[in-house]
This record gives C-alpha cells, sequence and structure tokens, in this order.
C-alpha cells in the first residue's frame, strides 16, 4: 500500500505543481503582509486545470513551505514573513546580531522538517484519537487555551510582567476596533467606514516588528554603512545536527506541543509557536539564555509552528472541522475532489486523497531542506547589502504587503502608526509580542467568553470548575508565578524529607 | 528622559487611556436578553489597564532612582552624529506619509521610485547606486506583487 501511495504522488503532473508550490510557498512565506492563506486562495482556481492530485500536492506544498519561509525575515530582519514565526524573531535576530544568521536559519530549516514529520506522523497515527480529544472543547476550554497562550506570551518577553500585561491589553483593546460579533454594534470606529472590519493584525504586525527596525537603524548614521546582515562564520547543516541531537527531547515536546495545539480549531501554528517558546524557557537549564541568541529559542518556535500545519488536519480530517484558514480552503477544495471527512474518509477516492495528503504533507517536510537551504542561500546575498538600501528595501515591501492584503492604502496607515506605537514602546521596555497575539486571540476569547456567559446565564463558575478548564487554569498559574512557587516547593519538599 | 521618568509618563498615559474607554464604553447600547452586551469585553480591559498603568506607577514610587537607561546601542553619542540620525527619521516619517497621500494619484512606479531614491540619499548613498537600486527594487516589486501575485497596485 505505501508503494502505491508513492506511486500516486512520484508522477510528472504531481512533482511539477508540488515544486512550483513550494517555490511560491518561499516568497509567499518570506514577505511580510503576503500570508500562507492569501496564497492558498490564489492557487485554488489554478489547481481546477490539474489532476486531484496535482492540485494537492500545489497547495499543500505551498502552505507547509510558507510556514517556514516568514522565519526568513524574521530572522535576518525582525520582520515575521508570517503570524506563525514571531516566536522566531526573539532568538533567531539576536543570533543574526551576533553574526550567526546561518546558524539560526539552518537550525530553523533542521527544525522544522523534524517538527513537521512529527506533526504528520501524528496525524497518520492517530488522527481519529486526537479529534476525540478535541471535540470535548467547548467556549470555557478554548477561553482557557487563549488566556493560557497569551500568558506564555508575557512571561517568555522582554520586560516585566505587568508591561507584558500592558500591551497583552492594548492588544486586546485593538481587538474589540469594529463591529461587535454578537450584536454587530460599531465599536471604538468614530464613524470611519474603514475601521468596522476591525484593525487587521497583520499590517499591525508588520508595522511593529518592521519600522522600529529601521527607525532604530536610520538613527545612528554609522549603521547606514554596514551591511544589514554580518556572517562571523559560515555554519552547515552538519554544524547543527549536535546541537539537535543533544536537544532531540525539545524537538519532540515541541514538536507535539505544536500538534496538539495545532489541531484545536482556530487556535493555529501562531499560538503553538508561543506556547511552545514558552515551555522550553520554563523547562530549559538556562532559561535566563532565552532571548539572547540561545538555540533552543530557535528550535522550539520553529518545530512547533511546522508541526502545527498537521495538526489542524486531524479535526479536519476525523470531523470536517478545519483547524486553520489555510486547511479550511484545502479541505473546501479537497471536497470537490470527492475528499469526505469523518468515519469514511478511507474509502473509495475519499481514500486516495487522504493518502495523497499524508504522504505529501509528510514528503514535503524532507524536500523543506533543499528548498530551504537555496531560498536562505538567495536570501542571504540580498541582505548582505548595505542597510543605506535595505532599510528603504524594507519600507517599500512593509508598505506593498500591507496594502496587499485588502489593496487599501488605509491598511497602510495603520501599519505605519503601529510602527511609531512599536517604537515608542521599546523604548519604554513594553514587549511586542503580546500586543499581536492579543489582536489574534481578542476576538476568539471575547467570543467563547460571552457565549459561555449567555450559556451559563452569567455564572462563572463552570468556567473554573469544568475539569480541562481546571486543568488549564492551574497551567497558567504555574507559569505565570513560577519563579515564586518553585522555591516554596523545594522548601516543603526539604521539610517533608526532613520529617 | 531616564527610564523612571518615562515610567510615570507610560503609566499616566496608560491610566488616562483606560478611563477614556470606560468612558466611551457607556455610550454602547445596554445588554439584551442574555448576551451581556457589547461594553462588556472592552471594560474589561479598560479595567485590566487601570490596574497595569497604577501598578507601573508604584512601582517607579517604590524603586530607587535607577542609572540612567542606556537606549539601544543606535543611539549616537556627539551631537553631529544625533542631529543627522534625528534628520533621517524626521525625513523618513514625513516621506512614509507622503507616499500614503501621493502613490494612489500619482501612482505606484514613480511615487516608489522617488520615495526609494530620496531616502538612499539621505541614507548617505551616492545618487548614481541611489537610481540604479530604486530602480532595480520598484522593478522587481512591480514584477512580484502585480504580475506574478496579480495584485492591484495604485
Amino acid at each position: 500500500m505505501i508503494l502505491d501511495v508513492i506511486a500516486s504522488v512520484a508522477r510528472v503532473e504531481v512533482l511539477v505543481p508540488w515544486i512550483l508550490g513550494m517555490l511560491l510557498g518561499v516568497f509567499i512565506g518570506a514577505i511580510p503582509g503576503l500570508t500562507a492563506t492569501m496564497a492558498t486562495a490564489i492557487l485554488v482556481p489554478i489547481t481546477y486545470y490539474l489532476s486531484p492530485m496535482g492540485g494537492l500536492a500545489m497547495i499543500l506544498g505551498c502552505a507547509c513551505v510558507s510556514i517556514f519561509a516568514g522565519d526568513i525575515p524574521a530572522t535576518y530582519l525582525r520582520v515575521p514573513g508570517t503570524p506563525s514565526s514571531g516566536a522566531a524573531v526573539l532568538d533567531g535576530y539576536e543570533m543574526t546580531r551576533q553574526g550567526k544568521s546561518s546558524l539560526a536559519l539552518r537550525l530553523d530549516i533542521v527544525c522544522s522538517s523534524l517538527g513537521g514529520v512529527v506533526g504528520f506522523t501524528l496525524l497518520i497515527l492517530g488522527a481519529t484519537a486526537l479529534a476525540a480529544v478535541a471535540l470535548k472543547f467547548s467556549f470555557y476550554e478554548f477561553l482557557w487555551i487563549s488566556t493560557f497562550g497569551l500568558a506564555t506570551c508575557v512571561v517568555i518577553s522582554r520586560g516585566t510582567m505587568v508591561k507584558g500585561g500592558i500591551s497583552v491589553a492594548l492588544g486586546l483593546f485593538v481587538s474589540t476596533i469594529g463591529v461587535d460579533i454578537v450584536t454587530g454594534y460599531p465599536r471604538f470606529t468614530f464613524g470611519e467606514v474603514h475601521m468596522l472590519s476591525g484593525i487587521n493584525f497583520i499590517p499591525a504586525m508588520i508595522g511593529l516588528f518592521g519600522i522600529p527596525v529601521v527607525l532604530n537603524t536610520i538613527f545612528a548614521p554609522r549603521h547606514l554603512e554596514m551591511p544589514s546582515v554580518k556572517e562571523t562564520k559560515h555554519y552547515s547543516i552538519a554544524d547543527v545536527l549536535p546541537s539537535i541531537r543533544r536537544r532531540w527531547t525539545l524537538v519532540l515536546r515541541s514538536s507535539f506541543v505544536g500538534t496538539f495545539i495545532g489541531s484545536l480549531p482556530g487556535a493555529g501554528a501562531d499560538i503553538a509557536a508561543w506556547v511552545a517558546y514558552g515551555m522550553a524557557k520554563r523547562n530549559s537549564k538556562e532559561p535566563e539564555k532565552f532571548g539572547t541568541g540561545h538555540d533552543e529559542g530557535v528550535i522550539a518556535p520553529t518545530s512547533a509552528n511546522n508541526a502545527g500545519i498537521a495538526g489542524a488536519w486531524i479535526p479536519a480530517l476525523a470531523l470536517g472541522i478545519p483547524g486553520d484558514s489555510i486547511t479550511a480552503i484545502i479541505l473546501g477544495a479537497s471536497m470537490i475532489y470527492g475528499l469526505r471527512p469523518g468515519p469514511l474518509m478511507f474509502v473509495g477516492a475519499s481514500g486516495e486523497l487522504v493518502r495523497g495528503i499524508f504522504a505529501i504533507g509528510l514528503i514535503t517536510q524532507f524536500m523543506l531542506i533543499p528548498i530551504g537551504l537555496l531560498s536562505v542561500k538567495a536570501f542571504s546575498r540580498v541582505f548582505r547589502l548595505p542597510n543605506s538600501i535595505i532599510m528603504p528595501m524594507i519600507l517599500v515591501f512593509c508598505i506593498v504587503g500591507s496594502y496587499a492584503l485588502n489593496f487599501s492604502m488605509f491598511d497602510v496607515g495603520v501599519m505605519f502608526i503601529f510602527g511609531l506605537l512599536g517604537f515608542y514602546m521599546e523604548r519604554n521596555g513594553i514587549p511586542l509580542p503580546p500586543l499581536v497575539l492579543a489582536m489574534i486571540l481578542g476576538p476568539l476569547i471575547e467570543r467563547n467568553l460571552r457565549l459561555g456567559l449567555m450559556q451559563t446565564g452569567g455564572n462563572l463558575l463552570p468556567f473554573f470548575t469544568r475539569p480541562i478548564s481546571f486543568v488549564v487554569i492551574l497551567a497558567i498559574l504555574a507559569f505565570l508565578f513560577w519563579n515564586r512557587l518553585s522555591p516554596l516547593l523545594r522548601k516543603l519538599r526539604k521539610k517533608h524529607g526532613q520529617a | 528622559m531616564n527610564s523612571r521618568r518615562l515610567d510615570v509618563v507610560t503609566g499616566s498615559l496608560v491610566i488616562a487611556f483606560a478611563c477614556f474607554v470606560l468612558a466611551y464604553s457607556t455610550t454602547f447600547p445596554p445588554a439584551k436578553g442574555k448576551d451581556f452586551g457589547p461594553s462588556l469585553f472592552p471594560r474589561v480591559i479598560a479595567v485590566m489597564l487601570l490596574v497595569l498603568g497604577a501598578l507601573v506607577l508604584f512601582q517607579v514610587l517604590r524603586t530607587r532612582a535607577q542609572k540612567e537607561m542606556r537606549a539601544p546601542d543606535t543611539a549616537a553619542k556627539d551631537s553631529a552624529h544625533a542631529s543627522q540620525g534625528l534628520r533621517n527619521v524626521a525625513v523618513t516619517v514625513v516621506a512614509v506619509v507622503a507616499y500614503i497621500v501621493v502613490v494612489d494619484p500619482a501612482g505606484f512606479i514613480p511615487t516608489t521610485l522617488v520615495f526609494l531614491f530620496v531616502l538612499m540619499k539621505t541614507y548617505g548613498l551616492t545618487a548614481l547606486k541611489g537610481i540604479a537600486a530604486s530602480c532595480l527594487i520598484t522593478g522587481f516589486v512591480y514584477v512580484l506583487f502585480s504580475v506574478l501575485l496579480r495584485v492591484t497596485l495604485p
């Protein structure tokens, strides 16, 4: 059967669109403002001219590679190419500043590949079982999982937790701008038509991360003559393998976390990357090194975000509920070809497509290594140019990337305003990543809070007493206050040991 | 401005903003039926901001005056470099605002060419290199977005 599956994908009419999709994924992922969702949506009509397996290969290849490619500008320029690359900025960019960009990206390539392999393996072996767990999640659990994502982001970001909290609160506020999801009432729009649909987090993210880098660089004229990326030593794939071998439990753990979080509908690779980073820092023997260019800080989020793509297919195939927007589009296109999510997914034409998804997803993770190396080589040549050329280029990509979402200069204005806000926040020690994550999770948190309250008639008790919610709340509290709890627990253990 | 003063400004701004959000949310329609209304979540956030802003101010009052916070290593040391840096930032901000205003009527290609050239010249690049780099970058962006990705540029 395995040979049949490989034979069904190792054909020219599948391989050519597959490779083209992956190359497109590199561009889409590496350019801030262009999302994997956008690329998937653009590709769907093109795939109708291809065979079902060829079309599937093109879209899936593009989606898988674009999640990795978003880490390239995150590492080189501190501008995440995709929202799921936000966590890769923390240590990846620091490595670039230390002249070790090739180390960061080669670690990234291998860990993304390994994370994706683990994710797709879990998908193949346990889709139905994992989907049963995801089905137990209701409003209350989704509320707390989203809060857990925000809590980890606050704890791991630089600055005090109070300032991290301010960043979260600002992000949550921005997420309330626009038409209210339940009543349809326009909130904080001040009569501006463009704000009815809310503030799009992608131009905000581009501005927050990209503009401060530009402003800080041009503020010191001596930096303008320097190359944007300077390597003190070149690292090959072979150089990073010992580090990955040493940290194989971290790779595995982050991949499991990424797969599980990705399997929660609406959660996605962005939260997966942050939660994995936060857990890695908490469990590390050198937590103080996170954020200073530490290899664990690159390994955790990059393994998790690629595993998250596979995770998103778990509820999609088992229950017909897509885990994220990319999976939603691919699922819709696949159902036209005869895919039947649910108990009959392995029967007839549907079975062939499902086995094709498994094979294409898994093999793409291995093809990520040569594709990733080529794309990193190409981008690194560009970023060796002096900052006096790179900084204006970054500005143009920020502007055009923001514009390309909705063909609106309003989004470009949003990008620039958030850029100036980000510049002020950084100067005041207020971390940026919690604001972006809060903008993404805010609507999820508000919707689940209000629907949950409507269901309970205003009673808050079920939010705390449901078993999974209770466990997640304990995890949040432990995460937030571990530094204070840990010495207390040690004291209790000593006392108990002496008694 | 040292870090304590910055924190006082930040804490005060956060508290003022929280008060604005609380006040503005009173204009939202009241809750109907089982729903708690559109003002619930903004009020929860406003209370969070009030508490956090107060905590920032409280922390400033508690701690002793800290050393002058070092700005990121991009901070210029002598006054000539400082004024050059400020000029770069000012020109960049004005250029971006002008770009947003002018690009729709003037079109993507001429606006981007001029935008890139002005910034590169400001940052110290020679005119010839500036023209060459501006043309290459504009061309690349146009082909990538407009031709390959079918994004309709202004």
